[in-house]
């Protein structure tokens, strides 16, 4: 015979799985990600940004303002076909001259900007620029390139080198950072490693505070309908509320088990994929993780839901309106929003002190580990050790937190106070 | 006797603040149907639910079935519970949210299926069970919700309020389902503040108020017991003779004439043998004497208003209401 908890469990899951929402959702995640990672690119490459009009107001000594003229009309790395060009006229005047006259044409948009290269540009190393829009970044990083190369050949040539002779010498080095793993691996490049790391925290989050939410709801459901009272005639509290929570989970599963799957294949096109996308060849590698990487992740994934469900559960159970739950929900999701938040520095340090805190503390560590393991070596016994505390703690929280939701699900009236819950915990 | 279907001894439920149950007994003879009456907030669903076992009990002994559902869960599978407050899965359909509660209960998939659709041409709702339980009014729903219940032949029903919400017709067909559970010898115990149904259908009914019991017993011996001494009169044809006799005196405390009849209640220290015998001497004929017994509703409010367990004449008779009354011929 069907074990009456697995019973509970199918319900929800059915219930789950043939939801309009839950086909949605299955097909537009993946969409959505995709759509995350590729659209910024994709827009600032493809977005042609417009021809400017600037006028460079010449204090400096000689052959400065003409060298940033011709760099700025260069045509830019994005801009080949002309578009994105810079226009520049030079005005040879004190700029508390001209000053007044350029802030009007600035005003009647007749210019797009003003530089000034004051007198002392090459000891000062000060240029000032005004226009109507400083925040495209590509374009600032021009202007200051221009600027920048101009000065530099003023300040070679008082020292006697040629232009040539300066670019020989001041040709750029390439870092090229490759994460090597222990077993002599190599993993992806740095910003990819980052990505990896911020991606799996932040898609653990989203499974963890989703179907925790359901739990909720569905928790909620059962009380204010009243279910729960036919459903407690047949089943104990707290293998209902492990029901519900296994259910829900499997449901879950299944949809980052689709996922998961959807990525792979997609991985397995990644080579054809990326050089469809024109990224850079091995962009995607960083996506590759070991198995027992993946293992670990589930493990995670799988205590961490059974954590914050049981809250989730426990909350469902105790209030009575939506609006309650909500304001309850903050909880658990801004305890999960932590590690969230730290994910740069934890990126940023996978070995550091915080990243090792966090991804030891129960509460966090399903969040932190899985994004440690993505982003650096992580040595097996402290895995364990984490996975051992998350156990126990999952273990202890689901203890206290069916005892609440036996009293609470058959509790109405106002919701209950910390007192109060804590009686429903000793007397549960 | 059979061990009872249902056995409570000072069971006791306490709150933060007041006591819902208070030391209550009652037994409930396997076979019969069992009213549990009071009025609202008098403890019967909280007695209900610590039966279930959804709520725990402070003090007292619980058996159903034989065995303490504290202890024995898997007991409870014998039993089909109906809440007071109904509910439903609203998002799953009609048949899948039956057989979903019947297999709670232990009972096979492919057996709960059948059984179920069997309930639902019964109850008229067989073109219904694909559909969404949201989709049903509030009558269906109930039906629904019976079928839930008892699916999977259990041999205790315990029904909280039951008629509450059905619609004349519907009551009738529950009425009929309970009557139908008796004859196959399945033990019922319903909780009702509506005495006409307790009257209708329970062979014995225990009275709840405050927590605690006032009366249990078969009704027919509840309404016996409270009838104290009111008596009905009728001679035929009447008399002068008559009419001087019936009137308040050493005989009678009151006299009221209702139509062809008299309704007296006996004045202190009458002996009713007595006064039946110098009445059977008058000139017209007796054709009636027959003690007057209270409905189970005005045991009800007599009662629980606190008038004591025994006679309480004064309240109005239901229109000639004395079905249980012997008769003398005269």
């Amino acid at each position: 015979m069907t074990p009456i908890f697995l019973l509970v469990a199918t319900r929800e899951f059915r219930e789950r799985v043939l939801s309009r929402a839950y086909l949605l959702s299955t097909l537009l995640f993946p969409v959505l990600v995709l759509a995350s990672v590729l659209l910024p690119s994709l827009l600032i490459r493809g977005l042609p940004s417009e021809a400017r009009t600037l006028v460079v107001v010449d204090e400096a000594p000689l052959g400065v303002a003409a060298a940033v003229v011709e760099a700025l009309a260069e045509p830019g790395s994005d801009g080949a076909d002309g578009e994105g060009k810079v226009t520049a006229t030079v005005r040879r005047a004190p700029l508390a001259d001209v000053e007044e006259g350029l802030r009007a044409d600035l005003a009647a948009e007749r210019i797009d900007g003003y530089l000034w290269l004051p007198p002392d540009v090459a000891d000062s190393g000060h240029v000032s620029y005004r226009a109507r829009n400083v925040s495209n970044f590509q374009e600032m990083a021009r202007i200051e390139a221009a600027v920048n190369d101009a000065v530099r050949q003023l300040r070679l040539a008082s020292v006697g080198l040629s232009r040539d002779q300066a670019e020989a010498l001041f040709r750029r080095v390439r870092l090229d950072a490759v994460r090597l793993g222990r077993d002599g691996q190599e993993g992806g490049g740095a910003e990819a490693t980052f990505f990896v790391g911020f991606a799996i925290s932040f898609a653990l989050y989203m499974v963890i505070v989703l179907y925790g939410s359901l739990v909720m709801l569905s928790a909620l459901e059962e009380k204010t309908s009243r279910v729960v009272e036919v459903v407690l005639s047949s089943i104990d509290a707290s293998h209902l509320m492990a029901g519900k929570v296994l259910g829900i989970g499997a449901a879950a599963l299944l949809q980052v088990g689709i996922w998961t799957v959807a990525g792979l294949t997609a991985l397995a096109a990644a080579a054809p994929l990326a050089l469809a996308l024109s990224l850079p060849p091995g962009a995607l590698d960083a996506l590759r993780i070991a198995p027992g990487s993946l293992a670990a992740m589930l493990a995670y994934m799988l205590l961490g839901f059974f954590l914050y469900a049981a809250v989730f559960a426990a909350i469902g159970a105790s209030v009575n309106t939506q609006q309650e739950a909500q304001q309850f929900a903050m909880l658990p999701t801004m305890i999960l929003v932590v590690p969230l938040m730290m994910a740069p520095a934890i990126s940023a340090a996978p070995d550091g002190a915080l990243a090792l805190t966090l991804s030891h503390l129960p509460f966090t560590s399903p969040l932190v580990m899985p994004a440690r393991l993505g982003a650096a070596d992580v040595a097996a016994w402290e895995v364990a050790l984490s996975l051992a505390l998350l156990v126990a703690a999952t273990a202890g929280v689901a203890w206290l937190a069916g005892r609440i939701y036996r009293v609470g699900v058959l509790a109405t009236g106002s919701r209950p106070g910390a007192r109060e819950l804590w009686r429903w915990v000793r007397h549960g | 006797m059979p061990d009872p279907a249902l056995h409570l001894a000072g069971v006791t439920k306490r709150y933060a603040d007041h006591i819902a149950v208070d030391g209550l007994g009652l037994s409930v003879p396997a076979g019969t149907i069992y009213g549990l009456l009071g009025p609202n907030g008098a403890g019967k669903s909280t007695t209900i639910r610590m039966v279930m076992g959804i709520v725990g009990r402070d003090d007292g002994e619980i058996r159903v079935l034989g065995r303490d559902p504290a202890v024995d869960r898997s007991v409870l599978d014998r039993v089909g519970y109906l809440p007071e407050e109904r509910g439903l899965y609203k998002k799953m359909r009609v048949l899948d949210a039956i057989v979903f509660f019947a297999r709670l209960k232990g009972m096979g998939a492919a057996a709960a299926r059948a059984g179920a659709e069997g309930w639902l041409e019964r109850l008229d709702l067989g073109e219904w069970k694909a559909r969404r339980v949201e989709q049903l009014s509030k009558g269906m729903q109930q039906k629904v919700q019976f079928v839930a219940t008892v699916l999977h032949d259990p041999d205790l029903w315990v029904l909280d309020e039951p008629f509450s919400g059905l619609d004349p017709v519907n009551q009738d067909v529950l009425r009929e389902a309970v009557l139908d559970a008796r004859r196959r010898g399945r033990t019922v115990v319903l909780s009702t503040h509506v005495m006409e149904h307790a009257e209708q259908l329970c062979d014995r009914v225990c009275i709840v108020a405050r927590g605690r019991k006032l009366l249990e017993g078969e009704v027919r011996a509840v309404r016996r017991e409270a009838a104290g001494r009111r008596y009905s009169v009728e001679f035929d044809p009447r008399s002068e003779a008559v009419e001087r006799a019936m009137r308040p005196g050493a005989a009678f405390a009151r006299v009221a004439a209702r139509g062809e009849r008299y309704e007296v209640e006996l004045a202190e220290g009458a002996d009713p043998r007595r006064v039946l015998a110098d009445l059977a001497t008058l000139d017209a004929p007796l054709v009636r004497w027959a003690r007057v017994e209270p409905t189970l509703h005005e045991v009800f409010v007599s009662l629980v208003a606190g008038r004591g367990g025994g006679a309480s004449p004064g309240g109005e008779v239901a229109g000639g209401g004395d079905p249980g009354a012997e008769r003398v011929a005269g």
